[in-house]
């Protein structure tokens, strides 16, 4: 964040309020006297800075679209976030987004050169469901003599398992207010409130930000405090229990409290930058309450029974962002790198450039690129080996292993006015892992046991401000 | 003749003002109102796209281990 | 580029290596566009624009003219005169800075000149003669009923001390309305840019020296905004070795002692930077402690 009031005497700035009234009024009159004059609008794009939006409210409209390779996550995400600038500097946010995902979800099993069968509760246990329903490639089946209903999906020979049931749709609110403490000071707090099917998240923000040095120099620090509660479709699994189709334990829940604090400073007329420092600590159910883990034959590797997985209730993750903004000749470049550190032994670089070319005065297109390589979390096994003892913790979920994602993508813009623009970006995003880890058992050597995913998005968005 | 900057620095002529701010540039430390003119456009800030830099941070926390950095950890969601 | 020009009898558009150039003459003082492109036709026609715009003010404002709202101002004889709601916008403003100044900026001290002749010679007036002028000045005296003002017989109103700075104002408004080329407006000194250049280039502008004509004295870098002086060059009174200012005190009728010969202030708007660097002005030997505790980027000399 950054702030612009600079620090001016008492005539100064009573003058340049003034003054931009009266243009601003003296616009508006002139055009009523004759033709070819400015409306306030343009008188406000010139008197103020270009980069804020004092005075306007703005409204911001961008629909996602997103999909994996291999028909797995299919995703539909719009989103609308309306701004209001009061002419002093207070700023209004309020956003809602909504999210319909669709899809298969690698549930954590390993892939075999038979077909396996997964026995799961189904998400909706029905008193009245008597008869087998097809339902997402899977099947609804009545456990005999139980009066349970199971739902059961069979995964082809040599394919990674994924659980095809997966449909949520999710929605959210946030808000978000600050205001000037004095000129040099702005202070803000958020709310935000996130709700799924089987999900709900709630946070609260607070930050304030300091300008200094004649506005060259901005620290800012926030905090955020957030409540999430897990409500999965038939109950939280206890960890390294059999897969199946009981219901399970009551919801679990897990907090996360993070700090983040940076200095954002302008090096000179053509370089901003800013250094983050920011940590979290998350504490409860971290777990995955869908994914399992095969248990493997020591010998052949095949898989005997799978089990629920299981991690730790506590993380604290750490990361430190370095990110510049550069004007070089007529284009400006984005470039930025993290590293992160967290105790569940995921260490990550992630490096992203980008450049934002014009075309015309109108047109700009940016091309961008971003490199992110991960060590795996203490606790990764892409499976567990029968006849062994259980570890405390553990989980094949491809995300908490050894990996390392290629973004391409391109980015363009086209302002119709200068308060209104229309944007859109399209994106690959491919992953790679080990596919063939050394000292895999048996026939699983000759399976891939990367589950990483490859991703292509689009994103369309129309902005524009009003008076 | 020499003309006195209000910051209290004496300059003797444009081309010392060049050469001041070309030194101090490189230390970080010469930005008049008047050179915001970059500083100020929509292009220079960190953040240019709210709602792009959004949906990748979503995307990036929801398929990789590591998350924050720019803001909070984030998250709200349940996919991890 | 300097901001001293040579006066064309009529107006020109000339090109040169960085653009083209509308000049023109108005409010007694040479006055240009600069366009940061090579459209003829639009720098003609937004030219014309600048020159009707400038004559339109100076035609309205000018104290010079007998035929204007000025002249009818200022030859009511105590009766109330409605003003158009331009003119009392401008009113309300000179209002709010004889406050903001304590009543340095006050829009009625043209009378002050009937008496005092800054032409370089020794002719400094009695002191019996400022007294008697006195109660002439003071915005306080005016009775200002937005859209009815009221002026004690024998007063005036000059809207000089604004004019030209808000003709540049609104005059680089309505250009920059009209294309989206970088422009500059200058009127007389007084000028204004609608932003940095193409490829993010800075206007170069010149401080002229107050003792040379033709001669600068700083060279400035502008991408944003306004920069206006302030000074006595080649305006002022010797007498018995004191150096009479032809900054005028409107409180005391007198000088301004130990004033900058020159004050540039740079500002979001010419009218900001304009009243800022008079305002300085009048500060006398405590002009730089002003502009400092003001904040505003400025140059002078002494």
């Amino acid at each position: 964040m950054q702030l612009r009031k600079p620090r001016r005497g008492r005539v100064s700035q009573a003058l340049g309020l003034m003054t931009a009234n009266l243009l601003a009024a003296v616009g508006a009159h002139a055009q009523d006297a004759q033709a070819g004059s400015m409306d306030p609008a343009q008188v406000a794009s010139v008197t103020n800075d270009t980069e804020t939006d004092l005075g306007y409210t703005r409204i911001d409209a961008a629909v996602l679209f997103y999909q994996e390779a291999g028909g797995r996550v299919r995703a539909t995400e719009p989103t609308l976030t309306a701004t209001l600038n009061s002419d002093s500097g207070d700023v209004l946010s309020v956003g809602i987004v909504a999210d319909t995902l669709t899809g298969a979800t690698p549930n954590g099993a390993m892939p075999w050169k038979q077909s396996q069968t997964f026995v799961t509760p189904a998400h909706s246990p029905s008193t009245t469901a008597t008869v087998t329903t097809a339902s997402g490639g899977s099947t609804l089946v009545t456990v005999p003599g139980t009066g349970i209903i199971s739902r059961q999906y069979v995964v082809a020979p040599n394919t990674l398992p994924v659980d095809n049931g997966f449909k949520d749709q999710r929605w959210g609110l946030n808000l978000g207010y600050s205001t000037l403490w004095n000129p040099n000071t702005r202070v803000s707090v958020g709310a935000s409130a996130s709700n799924e099917r089987d999900y709900t998240s709630v946070s609260l923000t607070a930050g304030v930000a300091r300008s200094f040095n004649q506005n060259m120099t901005t620290a800012a620090a926030s905090i955020d405090f957030e409540y999430d509660l897990s409500r999965p479709f038939f109950g939280t699994p206890t960890p390294f229990t059999v897969m199946s189709a009981d219901q399970k334990g009551p919801n679990a829940s897990k907090t996360v409290a993070s700090l983040v604090v940076g200095v954002t400073q302008v090096m000179n007329r053509y370089w901003l930058a800013q250094l983050n420092y920011s940590v979290g600590s998350t504490n409860g159910y971290q777990t995955d309450p869908y994914r399992i883990l095969s248990v493997v034959d020591p010998v052949s590797g095949a898989p005997l029974q799978y089990l629920y997985e299981g991690r730790p209730g506590s993380r604290i993750r750490q990361s430190l962002y370095f990110a510049n903004k550069l004007a070089i000749g007529p284009t400006f470049a984005d470039v930025s790198a993290r590293a992160y550190i967290d105790s569940w032994g995921i260490k990550s670089v992630t490096a992203e450039v980008s450049d934002r070319i014009p075309l015309t005065s109108h047109l700009f297109i940016e091309p961008e690129g971003r490199y992110y390589t991960q060590t795996a979390a203490s606790f990764f096994r892409n499976y567990l080996v029968s006849g062994q003892p259980l570890p405390r913790y553990a989980s094949s979920d491809s995300r908490l292993g050894a990996f390392s994602a290629v973004t391409w993508g391109v980015r363009a813009g086209y302002d119709f006015t200068p308060h209104a623009e229309l944007y859109v970006q399209g994106e690959s995003y491919k992953q790679t892992g080990v596919t063939h880890p050394a000292g895999a058992i048996g026939n699983l050597a000759t399976q891939n046991l990367f589950s990483g995913v490859s991703a292509t998005s689009v994103i369309v968005g129309f902005s524009f401000a009003f008076y | 003749m020499n003309i006195d900057a209000a910051d209290g620095s004496t300059i003797d002529s444009g081309r010392v003002v060049l050469i001041i701010c070309l030194l101090a540039a490189l230390l970080g430390a010469c930005a008049h109102p008047w050179d915001r003119d970059l500083l100020a456009k929509r292009a220079m800030q960190l953040n240019t796209h709210p709602a792009i830099t959004a949906a990748q941070e979503h995307v990036y926390f929801s398929k990789e281990g590591s998350s924050g950095g720019r803001t909070f950890d984030g998250g709200g969601c349940g996919c991890n | 580029m300097p901001t001293h020009l040579a006066t064309p009898p009529h107006p020109v558009l000339s090109a040169v290596p960085e653009g083209l150039i509308y000049t023109f003459r108005a409010m007694a003082s040479p006055c240009e566009v600069r366009f940061d492109s090579y459209d003829a036709d639009m720098a003609a026609r937004l030219g014309e624009m600048a020159e009707e715009e400038a004559l339109r003010i100076e035609r309205k404002y000018s104290r010079y003219r007998s035929d204007n709202l000025i002249a009818q101002i200022n030859g009511a004889g105590g009766a109330p005169v409605e003003v158009d709601p331009e003119t009392a916008m401008l009113l309300d403003y000179a209002d709010a800075a004889y406050k903001l100044s304590r009543g340095l900026f006050d829009i009625t001290s043209g009378v002050l000149r009937r008496i005092w002749k800054f032409d370089g010679s020794d002719r400094v007036p009695p002191r019996e003669q400022v007294r008697a002028i006195l109660p002439l000045v003071g915005w306080h005296k005016v009775r200002w009923r937005n859209p009815f003002i009221t002026l004690l017989p024998g007063m005036e109103i000059d809207l000089g001390g604004l004019g030209k700075e808000y003709a540049v104002d609104i005059t680089l408004l309505k250009l920059a309305a009209e294309t989206r080329a970088p422009l500059l407006v200058n009127f007389g000194g007084d000028l204004r840019v609608s932003g940095p250049r193409a490829g993010f280039g800075r206007w170069r502008v010149a401080i002229e020296s107050v003792d040379e004509e033709g001669v600068s004295e700083a060279l400035l870098q502008v991408s944003q905004g306004a920069l206006t002086t302030s000074g006595d060059a080649r305006r002022f009174l010797l007498k018995d070795g004191v150096r009479y200012s032809h900054i005028l005190n409107p409180r005391t009728g007198w000088p301004v002692k130990d004033a900058p010969r020159s004050v540039t202030v740079a500002a979001a708007t010419c009218m900001e930077a304009g009243l800022m660097s008079t305002l300085a002005m009048l500060q006398g030997r405590g002009a730089e402690k002003f502009l400092r505790r003001e904040g505003v980027q400025a140059w002078w000399m002494r």
